[in-house]
């Protein structure tokens, strides 16, 4: 079989550092495969995707060197918009570049900027609206579209081009289960049914692994594992290269108890409603308590509520009806002026004030009593200490920011998709910081839908939340 | 092939009468017209252009009501007619805020009363040059994500100023606007330049003129709108 895409010696380097963070890399892909590009935070999944597609140093500032060549065309020559017909790329946040106010119009934006002919156009737009399951969807506006979605939407835009090769960055980071698992099918058909070459770079690996045809694992910027997908899932493999294992530590719900009615609760909640102004209500009669030494955590799918109940809780927004009362009066020896709540929301970057890690991490330490860099070295941010917050990867900033707001030493920490960007290892260590918050008396009230965070064994109990607006509170861990 | 989760349905854009719009923007018109004789004609546009917008949202639309600013300009603009209607010298004193209420009310009756889309598929699809109509589509994008930005912002700071120890120090409160200023600043280039990148890897870049695959054609209501609001808000601000 004749190779789809041939990368040759490929290095790359982002900004103007000596050296190369990726390569060389060499690798070549057939038409119909579904490689599944796995490796740890920071080890150049991001940097591979963005030289494939030659947005470096064609747009983003960098070096590059070496050859990628597709279907006997090298990509080096062609300008991005060239490239685009040919190399189809989706970013990790859909909603970072939506152009379209419409389904249709979204999809028909790569096709009207080729200058195709209008009966073109709709071709190529309703059929990559049917390969995604969003025929029929033409008129949603993109706004009122869950992420899952909108994730799809970016997926048909990018098909839209009749690309050859589609490359995915971490699609599934912010997808619920159901969402995940359809986006992922929808792939594997493509590729088998239509010869399209999917390119996958992800951590949440057991909706991956099912369906990819070939793994290739990235270490420190260069291929460590070129093989079989299985191997994601064997626990040795897993911690050589920091991936992800889905049956680490499954949850056990006979063995844990709900947390005691005599525990202080730092939080209360009763009969709380929320509606966003002329919207529906997201939620209605939610009694919720974030207790002292135990996690509670959210569930749902995307467009839920869980975010606007987390926010809600945090104080951020004013219930509708209910009350919601803090009670956690800090120690004698603490400082009366010590944060009550610590939100880390889905966008991280929005709290960052100080140009390197380290002065932000200590603007929320500072008159805490916390110890100089105490959870810097736990969530592997030591090393990241001189760097400016807003040049990290996504995964890095929410490190940082569940850094700084455990040094600032809240009441109630307040985690929204925590796990996003987290590889295996760093997913290990943020329970374990948390372990250690809870450990000494503070309250974790945790929204998520990824299922390697679902499945950890966390002290406390669960509610999940449906489109139907109703909340199931269960004891279940 | 799997299909996505249900989730509620969506609402196709919606379009109001273009009688119920013609008819009130005449009365808008008859009114504007009739404040002209007094010198406090400038205070009646704001009461005209919110009693339009909000007259033009009476029909089936949901998403074009007048919302409480509506109803905020609609009282400041009956209130300086009937200041000014019985002599008070209104407009030497609120002259400066109401040019600026004006230009956030004509702005936000244009986006909500018309379709921006339709009036960016109909500039593409007038072949006129690609730069010319790519200014009002960033224009009209940079809006949208300035707004989101704004949003963001402020919960970042209320989420700091819950948390974060605060430094008891005359000029804490001004470095920490400076910086909070600086942040906004360098993530709305991080977030334009997000957005070009997305617009290049869809072909963006090309040279030549670009298609446009819906037709559209813009409703005289629309264009009457367009040309009433923005023209009034040219007229009160160089007047």
């Amino acid at each position: 079989m004749a190779d789809r895409l041939r990368i040759e010696g490929l290095s790359c380097q982002p900004g103007q550092g000596d050296g190369f963070a990726l390569g060389p890399v060499d690798l070549a892909v057939g038409p119909g495969e579904f490689v599944f590009v796995a490796g740890r935070s920071g080890a150049g999944k991001s940097l591979l995707a963005r030289c494939l597609s030659g947005l470096i140093p064609h747009v983003f500032p960098g070096r590059a060197a070496g050859r990628v060549v597709l279907a006997g065309t090298p990509l080096q020559d062609l300008a991005p918009w060239e490239v685009s017909q040919h190399l189809g790329i989706v970013m990790q946040d859909p909603r970072a570049g939506q152009f379209g106010e419409t389904v249709w119009e979204e999809v028909a934006f790569g096709p009207e900027n080729l200058g195709l002919p209008t009966a073109e156009i709709a071709r190529r737009v309703d059929r990559a609206l049917e390969a995604t399951a969003l025929a029929g969807g033409g008129d949603w506006p993109i706004q009122t579209l869950s992420l899952g979605r909108r994730q799809a939407v970016a997926v048909a835009a990018a098909l839209a081009m009749r690309p050859s090769v589609l490359v995915l960055d971490e699609p599934t980071a912010m997808l619920d289960a159901a969402s995940a698992r359809t986006l992922m099918d929808h792939l594997a058909v493509l590729a088998a049914e239509e010869g399209l070459t999917v390119i996958v770079l992800e951590h949440r690996t057991r909706y991956v692994v099912p369906r990819a045809t070939r793994l290739v694992v990235l270490e420190e910027g260069a291929v460590a594992y070129d093989g079989k997908p299985q191997r994601a899932h064997e626990p040795p493999f897993c911690e050589r290269f920091g991936l992800r294992l889905p049956e680490s530590l499954p949850r056990r719900p006979s063995r844990i108890a709900p947390p005691p009615e005599t525990a202080p609760r730092v939080v209360q909640a009763r009969g709380i409603a929320y509606a966003y102004p002329r919207s529906a209500t997201v939620f209605d009669e939610v009694d919720l308590d974030a207790v002292a030494g135990a996690t509670t955590v959210v569930t749902g799918p995307n467009g839920s509520g869980k975010t606007t109940l987390l926010k809600v809780m945090a104080g951020l927004n004013r219930p509708q009806r209910g009350r919601v009362r803090y009670r956690h009066p800090p120690a004698e020896s603490e400082s009366p002026r010590r944060g009550q709540v610590a939100f880390v929301g889905q966008a991280p970057e929005y709290v960052f004030r100080y140009g390197s890690v380290a002065a932000e991490y200590a603007s929320w330490r500072r008159g805490t009593g916390t110890a100089e860099g105490g959870f810097l070295e736990p969530l592997d941010l030591a090393h990241l200490a001189d760097r400016h917050p807003l040049s990290l990867s996504e995964g890095e900033k929410r490190r940082l920011t569940i850094a700084s707001a455990l040094a600032a030493g809240p009441g109630l920490l307040v985690l929204d998709e925590p796990s996003v960007g987290f590889d295996g290892r760093h997913l290990a260590r943020l329970f374990r910081s948390l372990d250690g918050y809870r450990g000494g008396g503070g309250a974790v009230l945790l929204a998520s839908n990824d299922p390697d965070v679902l499945d950890r064994d966390m002290p406390g109990s669960a509610i999940s939340l449906s489109p139907d607006r109703h909340m199931h509170p269960q004891h279940i861990v | 092939m799997a299909e996505w989760p249900a989730s509620p349905p969506t609402a196709s854009t919606r379009r109001d009468t273009p009688l119920v719009g013609l008819t009130v923007l005449a009365f808008a018109c008859l009114i504007t017209a009739t404040f002209l004789v007094g010198e406090w004609w400038k205070l009646g546009v704001l009461l005209a252009i919110s009693v339009a917008w909000m007259g033009r949202g009476a029909g089936r639309s949901a998403t074009r009501r007048a919302g409480t600013w509506g109803w905020i300009a609609a009282g400041v603009g009956a209130l300086a007619f009937l200041l000014g209607s019985v002599g008070l010298p209104v407009t030497q004193y609120a002259g400066p805020v109401v040019r600026l209420a004006i230009l956030v009310m004509a702005g936000r009756a244009f986006a909500l009363s018309t379709s921006v889309a339709e009036w960016r598929r109909a500039l593409w699809r007038a072949r006129l040059p690609n730069r010319m109509v790519l200014l009002f589509a960033a224009a009209h994008a940079m809006t949208g994500m300035l707004a989101s930005e704004v949003r963001l912002a402020r919960e970042g700071m209320r989420i700091r100023a819950a948390c974060v120890p605060r430094k008891r120090s005359l000029l804490g409160p001004a470095r920490a606007w400076w910086r909070a200023g600086v942040a906004f600043l360098a993530r709305l280039f991080i977030r334009a330049d997000l957005m070009a990148v997305a617009a290049e890897t869809r072909g963006f870049g090309r040279p030549g003129t670009r298609a446009a695959a819906q037709a559209s054609r813009l409703r005289a209501a629309d264009v009457v709108t367009a040309v009433f609001c923005i023209g009034s808000a040219a007229v009160l601000c160089l007047v």
